[in-house]
């Protein structure tokens, strides 16, 4: 019996799941964008025994006492199944409108498509398949990497998809809707990266980053407000928010290479919540430009001789199969958050051309930049909308029949 | 079961394959569907292929008069396609299942077909 018997065709809407190093996304088959987006995080609060988990903004934002911040996916890799099904069975909660107050007590009779990096290994889907089958008891499932799928909702089955959001960079080769995974370029140098370095570049000049529970404010005149028992990963975790904050508002790429000697930019202020103001001159533009030059970080990351983006994109169009290289060259896609920064299409292509390619024309393409960071999930979207799709998931008795190894087999 | 009845029935009566053969790793064609020709240069080449990917991607693979690019690899599982055809090339211990889909199949069913009769064989020594 085929999946496509038992989903029911176009009537069934699916659920899109995108999971990335900062933030999940969920939402349904068909719309445009997704419905809900919660941080990638679980804040755990053990007292005695027993430990809470908090998921989700209004929890999160609530300054809990004793409650660590864990990230089960860094570096766009899921390290911790079990948490990251936390968050995950949060957000179908919420977006199936149930309001369980039992979340162990979910089920979902929707066919879920989960969207993972190109760089979590496999043998993650097959955790993950039986969470999804054995746990919610959902009836079908798919899994798509997310290059694919922003490839997909650029309207393009072959290209190169250059993905950076806030865990890794990489540069992967489509090819008629299939991924070359031998070919992939990945590096850990993205949006999380350049955040520290802000973050740093802050501390130097002593800014005093407060987020709300930090303050009270009467008329102008603020005063610190110090509660007890919050842990330093849960400060660490509300300041990251406000530096990811101040990086999208006011930070870009630079046109031209640039380091902190190039003439002074014009400075930009960002009003932090307490009112204060932080004003930021050349380093809007040379934090972020370590995505174009690594060897400016003093740090680990740049020590360990990571790539920059143009040459991600050239070395893996490079590594592959002369026949396709034309076609990769002529639709190269920036997807993911920190592709979004305003200049950085037009840095891009002129960094590649500079590369004096010598047969082959470039041509970068320019998604939407409000919506880049969510590509993958529209991918997802449109992907599971697809008429011809049903027939290809992956459902409970075939999961029954060849066990949970079958998620790694089926998928390529 | 004979080598033809293994093409026949467990890979081609599935319906997920258009084409399917089993040869050893010294080049010998043990079994191949009605109509499916390969030539020993390719066989030498998928044989090859397996431990060395770049022979298959450079240049790709030439089955039955189709040419097919090179996809992606592991250490058991071959995928090269092209268009809507595609092939599987799963090595075994002693043998390598060819299992081949044009456009009235897809690939996920055939990766299956193919990886199932891939494990039988490697649970009986072959």
């Amino acid at each position: 019996m085929s999946a496509g018997q038992i989903s029911g065709g176009d009537d069934i809407s699916a659920l899109v799941i995108d999971t990335g190093s900062r933030n999940v996304r969920f939402g349904f088959s068909g719309n445009d964008t997704p419905t809900l987006t919660i941080p990638s995080v679980v804040g755990a609060q053990s007292s005695g025994t027993e430990t809470s988990n908090f998921v989700g903004d209004t929890e999160l934002l609530y300054p809990h006492k004793h409650m660590d911040i864990e990230r089960p996916v860094t570096n766009g890799v899921i390290q911790n199944v079990e948490k990251v099904c936390e968050i995950y069975s949060y957000g179908l909660n919420r977006l199936t409108g149930r309001r369980n107050a039992d979340l162990s007590e979910l089920r979902v009779s929707h066919p879920i498509l989960m969207i993972d990096p190109i760089v979590c290994p496999s043998a993650v889907r097959a955790e993950l398949v039986e969470y999804l089958f054995e746990t919610l008891d959902c009836p079908a499932v798919y899994f798509a990497h997310s290059a694919v799928t922003a490839c997909y909702a650029s309207a393009r089955y072959t290209g190169l998809v250059l993905e950076s959001g806030a865990g890794y960079t990489a540069a992967v080769p489509i090819h008629e809707g299939y991924a070359l995974h031998n070919h992939v370029v990945s590096s850990p140098i993205a949006g999380d990266v350049i955040t520290g370095i802000l973050d740093s570049k802050l501390n130097d000049k002593h800014v005093d980053l407060l987020s709300p529970y930090q303050y009270f404010k009467r008329g102008s005149s603020v005063t610190h407000r110090h509660l007890p028992g919050i842990t330093d990963s849960y400060h660490a975790f509300r300041r990251a928010m406000l530096v990811e904050d101040i990086k999208e508002s006011i930070c870009d790429v630079p046109d031209v290479p640039m380091d902190d000697s190039t003439d002074p930019t014009p400075p930009e202020s960002y009003s932090l919540p307490d009112g204060s103001t932080v004003t930021l001159g050349t380093e809007r533009l040379t934090v972020p430009e370590v995505l174009f030059n690594p060897t400016m970080l003093d740090t680990t990351a740049g020590r360990n001789n990571n790539p920059a983006v143009q040459g991600m994109v050239v070395s893996s169009i490079a590594s592959c199969d002369e026949s396709i290289q034309r076609d990769l060259f002529q639709n190269i896609l920036p997807v993911g958050g920190s592709t979004a920064f305003p200049q950085f299409v037009r840095r891009l292509t002129s960094e590649i051309d500079t590369m004096k390619l010598p047969v082959f024309k470039t041509k970068v393409h320019s998604y939407n930049p409000a919506e880049r960071g969510q590509a993958a999930w529209t991918g997802g979207s449109i992907l599971s909308s697809l008429g011809t799709f049903h027939q290809l998931w992956l459902d409970r008795a075939e999961f029954l029949e060849h066990g949970k190894g079958v998620a790694n087999t089926k998928f390529l | 079961m004979s080598w033809q009845e293994y093409v026949d029935v467990q890979l081609l009566s599935t319906g997920t394959l258009r084409h399917g053969a089993i040869i050893g790793h010294s080049g010998d064609v043990w079994a191949a569907s009605n109509g499916f020709n390969i030539d020993q240069a390719e066989i030498a080449k998928i044989i090859k292929g397996h431990d060395d990917f770049s022979v298959l991607q450079t240049g790709g693979l030439t089955l039955n008069g189709m040419k097919y690019t090179f996809i992606r690899g592991d250490d058991k599982t071959l995928y090269m396609k092209k268009l809507t055809n595609g092939v599987f090339l799963r090595k075994t211990q002693q043998a390598i299942i060819i299992g081949v889909h044009d456009d009235q199949q897809v690939p996920e069913p055939a990766a299956l077909t193919v990886a199932k009769l891939g494990d039988y064989l490697e649970s009986v020594g072959y």
